[in-house]
């Protein structure tokens, strides 16, 4: 019986060492990565390419969607921040996914608009349009109203009306710095088009003063909870999509603020409409179209261009936020499983798939086993009060490390935060993390994994089948 | 000539009603600033067909706009009118066509003497001294009309000018570059802003006074489409002159900005002499 | 067994926390500085700002007394000079910014060219571009015959077309084959008129993506003059040249040539026909309906939509026709 229970105890405790190593070995990496090439770019002057970009004669027209779902609350800034925007050519198209409130009442009345026709082009197969407004104060400003779809059908409407060979997603309840188009748009404009999709950096706006969809004053939230998601959107960005991006590797760019080429798009199937991280899925199905394809263009991450957004701020809508994601995440992997050590799909299929599987995806079940253990060691005491202690700090260095290192990189590269006390407020709360925000957020994730599981044995052969079809078809 | 309208009465006004009517079109000189004419006629030598002074007066009441006014001055001799928002180059016009009327109709031939009236300050009583003194001068130099200068100028008038541009380094530029220009009775107010809202909210645009807006389209805010829109829905539009600033070179926006109020349109970057030019321009076309 | 590595790890979390502690303090040290280089630059502006306006203005002379004393005054008359090179132009002013510059800036600029890190570099060739400073143009030849980055290339080529334009394209002309379609409509964009004229007469020598550039951008420049020229390149084997060539005398926004415009609605290529369905709507109704009726049917949805504001009048005409008919 002991001699079981050790030998358990030993396995487990193995294979946790074993996760934690190459998770952190990873990490290191992808820090490392960050490091370089934000030292590089550190002192450049970006203001000079956004003049020269701003210049009508050399950029692309972009249509710009915007989804909203009873978005009352936030759409009205999020439209002034996009009317806003220094940029040549864009048309706005706030598409109104049927909300029950009065979304579209409020834009209708705030922008002066009229029922007006614009032509599209039915390339994708969408629920019925309703009706189609247009702004008689800013005359690239559209709502069209939809019945209600979900968010991917709600831009694949966009993408039918929009005009422009680029379209931009964002949010409608997030908010664009006025450059931030400029910025996106950068490497797509300079590659020749190889570039087909490209994503910004996504900040957290809670605690900042927001006035007309303008970002006035960048404070820290006073809330630790919120505190604790800003540490965590940092990392994630430095310690995951700069060298992803290096490498051609990126598979999630947040569909908070990404912009697409509309031929690419529609050649991967658009959006597809019944998973739930829409936006991860598109990706991976223009990854999957470029590789099977033998096509040499490429997705990037783009670090400068911001796009503010609301995180959620009580814990119970945090909880099913990223229930959601960890749903979409796993749906979005199993439903291209076959990328998965597949060479044919280079390294996306060799190292992203994978990466994606074992950290993303389970590595929480492994950091929850993680924790179980610690607290089992402890009180069995003996020889596995030291496999406790080691575990601990591999733990401290995993999260906390981490976390003060990229707090530090950020601050010293991009400056977010200009004041001296938020950093460090950030630091100290990243000490904290590993005895409450980590484990919570792990639970969550897991809840997110059995619950799609769940989803995934009920949605029959037929929805995986499409799904496949759409990313393969041409 | 509105024929809908002749049948209406229209009388020489006496020298009691005069100084009245003066008063009141002066009132309206001031507040839509354009200059009235004061015309003062004076007949030659004797009526030959035998027109008295009373028929030829008459036969001025028809023939100005519906806006004039006839007034008897108190000599003989004389007819004075009254012509608001005309100055005098519309004057002088009206005379060569009144003297042609005259001599086709084989009456006598006339002398005039031409006033500018601009400032608040003059009365009724001072111009026709002065327009008098400007038929004197006439009949001396034999010219058929004179045109005479109360000295009194334009009052001096406030003009705001406020200047958004998100650059800060740029908008003070331009504030000093409009603050160098010199337009006579003109005294600029300039204010500088960095968005539309700053602008809106200021209570800077609630009085009276004629505001010149030079605004950039992209503004952080309330851009320059929004505070256009703004300050057109507002129930003393017409005070506000609208010059937008764009970096957007394209004909689409162009036509889309002027079809939405703005005055002039520059694209930048522009010259700041040319700008200069242009807003001088803009500040002269206020009085007219 | 394990007790070694714990002491490891426990060492090593130790060490790594201690270093994150010393970085720390070196930022905010190096952020201290930094807020002190911009409280001396907002300073300098303060002070500045006015006379700096009177000298660029034309009225009067640069004084001693605006020449940067550092690091933090370089930073804010470049501050001075960018915002009014972006929002005016005027050749007075960029030769009183070329002359103080090449006066007070050069010799900073130099250092900064020799700097290893790759963002200082390419902010002096910007400025160096910008500014015009041409005492410079030496040391910007010597940094192109070195290995440098994309970036980096292109702003070499916009100086050397800046400061040296006769014979660019000859020393060039090689070269635009990995620079991208942006970057070339930039810099034939950019290029004075004798120089422009150079690139297009020897088309045929040009990289492909150059070639189509520059047939882009005459139609941007809307010039009357360049028609024969365009005419000529609709005869080119190239179809991607030909789409273009017609795509650019559709911008010059007038009434096409009749020859032209019956070859592009014939045309088997779609994007022909396309554009040339957008060159119908110049033209009096009459005259558009002859050519939209060959378009009504067009296998291309583009196409028909396109034409789509011809619509009422074309049922119309088909009415006339068959009353005339029957």
């Amino acid at each position: 019986m002991n001699q079981a229970l050790e030998w358990i105890m030993l396995f487990f405790g193995g294979l946790i060492f074993a996760y934690m190593l190459v998770v952190i070995v990873a990490y290191s990496l992808m820090f490392l990565f960050a490091f370089l090439e934000l030292k590089k770019q550190r002192r450049l002057d970006r203001r000079e390419l956004d003049e020269r970009f701003v210049d009508a004669f050399y950029s692309k027209p972009v249509s710009i969607l915007v989804p909203a779902y009873n978005e009352e609350a936030g759409v009205v800034a999020s439209i002034h921040s996009l009317l806003n925007l220094d940029y040549p050519q864009t048309e706005l198209l706030v598409i109104d996914d049927g909300s029950k409130d009065g979304t579209a009442a409020l834009v209708i009345g705030r922008f002066d608009m009229v029922p007006a026709e614009k032509p599209m082009l039915p390339q994708l197969q969408t629920k019925p349009v309703k009706e189609v407004y247009r702004s008689r104060i800013h005359p690239n400003l559209w709502l069209i109203r939809k019945e209600n779809g979900g968010k991917g059908d709600a831009l694949n409407v966009g993408i039918n009306f929009a005009r422009y060979p680029y379209f931009c997603t964002i949010d409608g309840d997030s908010i664009l710095d006025t450059r931030s188009l400029l910025r996106v748009m950068k490497p797509i404009m300079t590659s020749n088009g190889k570039v087909v999709a490209a994503g910004g950096n996504v900040r957290i706006v809670n605690g900042l003063t927001v006035d007309y969809g303008a970002v006035d004053d960048v404070r820290l939230s006073g809330r630790a909870l919120v505190v604790m998601q800003v540490v965590e959107y940092l990392r994630a960005f430095l310690m995951g999509r700069i060298a992803l991006s290096k490498f051609n590797m990126v598979l999630i760019i947040s569909g908070a603020f990404s912009v697409f080429s509309k031929k690419f798009a529609i050649a991967a199937g658009g959006y597809n409409t019944t998973t739930i991280g829409e936006d991860m899925e598109m990706v991976v199905k223009i990854q999957r179209f470029l590789k099977e394809q033998k096509l040499d263009n490429r997705v990037e991450f783009v670090p400068d261009p911001v796009c503010w957004t609301e995180a959620p701020q009580s814990l119970s809508i945090l909880r099913r936020q990223r229930r959601r994601w960890h749903q979409g995440l796993l749906e979005s992997l199993w439903a291209h499983r076959r990328m998965t050590f597949n060479p044919k799909y280079g390294t996306v299929g060799m190292i992203s798939f994978p990466y994606f599987w074992l950290v993303e995806c389970f590595g929480p079940v492994i950091e929850l086993g993680g924790y179980i253990y610690v607290i089992l060691a402890f009180f069995m005491g003996g020889i596995y009060y030291e496999y406790a202690v080691l575990l601990m700090l591999l733990f401290i260095l995993y999260g906390t490390v981490f976390s003060i290192g990229s707090v530090l990189l950020e601050s010293w590269s991009l400056n977010a935060f200009p004041k001296r006390r938020d950093v460090l407020r950030m630091m100290a709360l990243s000490f904290t993390e590993v005895v409450w925000y980590k484990p919570l957020t792990l639970v969550w994730r897991i809840e997110g994994l059995i619950r799609s599981m769940f989803r995934i044995s009920s949605w029959g052969e037929m929805e995986r089948v499409g799904a496949t079809t759409k990313g393969a078809s041409k | 000539m509105d024929h809908s309208v002749e049948h209406a009465p229209r009388e020489l006004l006496g020298s009691g009603q005069v100084g009245y009517v003066f008063d009141l079109l002066k009132a309206n000189v001031v507040r839509s600033r354009r200059t009235m004419a004061f015309v003062l006629i004076g007949f030659e030598g004797e009526f030959e067909a035998g027109e008295t002074e009373d028929q030829i007066c008459a036969r001025l009441v028809k023939s100005v706009r519906m806006t004039d006014a006839v007034f008897s001055a108190a000599l003989p001799g004389e007819c004075g009118l009254l012509m608001p928002q005309s100055g005098k180059e519309e004057a002088a016009a009206f005379l060569r066509r009144f003297s042609k009327e005259l001599r086709s109709a084989g009456t006598t031939e006339i002398r005039a003497a031409v006033l500018e009236v601009q400032h608040p300050g003059l009365s009724f009583e001072q111009s026709l001294d002065l327009a008098r003194g400007g038929l004197v001068e006439a009949a001396a130099s034999g010219e058929t009309v004179a045109f005479v200068d109360a000295g009194l100028g334009r009052r001096t008038e406030t003009v705001k000018v406020s200047v958004l541009d998100p650059d800060p380094l740029f908008r003070e530029a331009l504030s000093m570059s409009i603050g160098s220009l010199r337009v006579p009775s003109v005294e600029l107010d300039v204010r500088t802003f960095g968005d539309g809202l700053d602008l809106l909210e200021s209570g800077w645009t609630a009085s009276w006074h004629p505001h010149l807006v030079i605004l950039n389209d992209v503004l952080p805010k309330q851009n320059g489409l929004d505070v256009l829109h703004a300050l057109r829905q507002m129930p003393n539009e017409q005070k506000f002159t609208v010059l937008m600033m764009t970096r957007r070179n394209s004909e689409e926006d162009m036509i889309y900005a002027y079809e939405s109020g703005t005055d002039e349109y520059l694209v930048k970057p522009f010259n700041l002499r040319l700008f200069e030019a242009q807003v001088k321009r803009l500040l002269a076309r206020l009085w007219s | 067994m394990i007790g070694l590595p714990v002491g490891w790890v426990l060492g090593g979390v130790a060490f790594l926390l201690g270093l994150l502690l010393l970085l720390t303090v070196y930022l905010f040290i190096a952020r201290a500085a930094e807020e002190k280089r911009a409280r001396r630059a907002s300073a300098y502006l303060e002070r500045h700002a006015a006379a700096w306006f009177r000298h660029l203005r034309g009225f009067e002379p640069a004084g001693n007394e605006l020449a940067p004393q550092d690091r933090a005054e370089v930073s804010a008359v470049e501050e001075v000079f960018r915002s009014y090179l972006n929002n005016l132009a005027g050749e007075g002013m960029q030769n009183r910014i070329r002359e103080f510059s090449n006066r007070h800036l050069a010799g900073f600029y130099r250092k900064k060219l020799k700097s290893r890190n790759w963002s200082d570099r390419l902010n002096a060739l910007y400025r160096i571009h910008d500014f015009g400073i041409d005492a410079l143009a030496e040391d910007c030849r010597a940094l192109a015959r070195r290995e440098v980055s994309q970036e980096e290339r292109f702003q070499l080529l916009l100086i050397d077309l800046a400061f040296r334009p006769d014979g660019f394209v000859d020393r060039n002309i090689r070269l635009n084959g990995n620079i991208s379609e942006v970057e070339n409509k930039e810099l034939l964009f950019r290029m004075p008129e004798a120089v422009f004229d150079e690139a297009a007469s020897r088309l045929d020598e040009l990289e492909k993506d150059t070639q189509y550039a520059l047939v882009d951008v005459l139609g941007m420049k809307q010039d009357l003059a360049r028609l024969p020229f365009l005419e000529k390149l609709l005869g080119s084997t190239d179809q991607e040249l030909r789409i273009r060539a017609l795509r650019a005398v559709d911008a010059l926004g007038i009434r096409t040539p009749d020859g032209i415009l019956r070859r592009a609605v014939d045309s088997p290529v779609w994007q022909e026909r396309f554009i040339a369905a957008r060159m119908i709507r110049r033209l009096p109704e009459s005259e558009a309906l002859r050519y939209a009726e060959k378009l009504a049917g067009d296998e291309s949805w583009l196409v028909r939509e396109e034409l789509r504001g011809l619509g009422p009048a074309l049922e119309r005409r088909q009415l006339e026709k068959e009353a005339a008919l029957g």
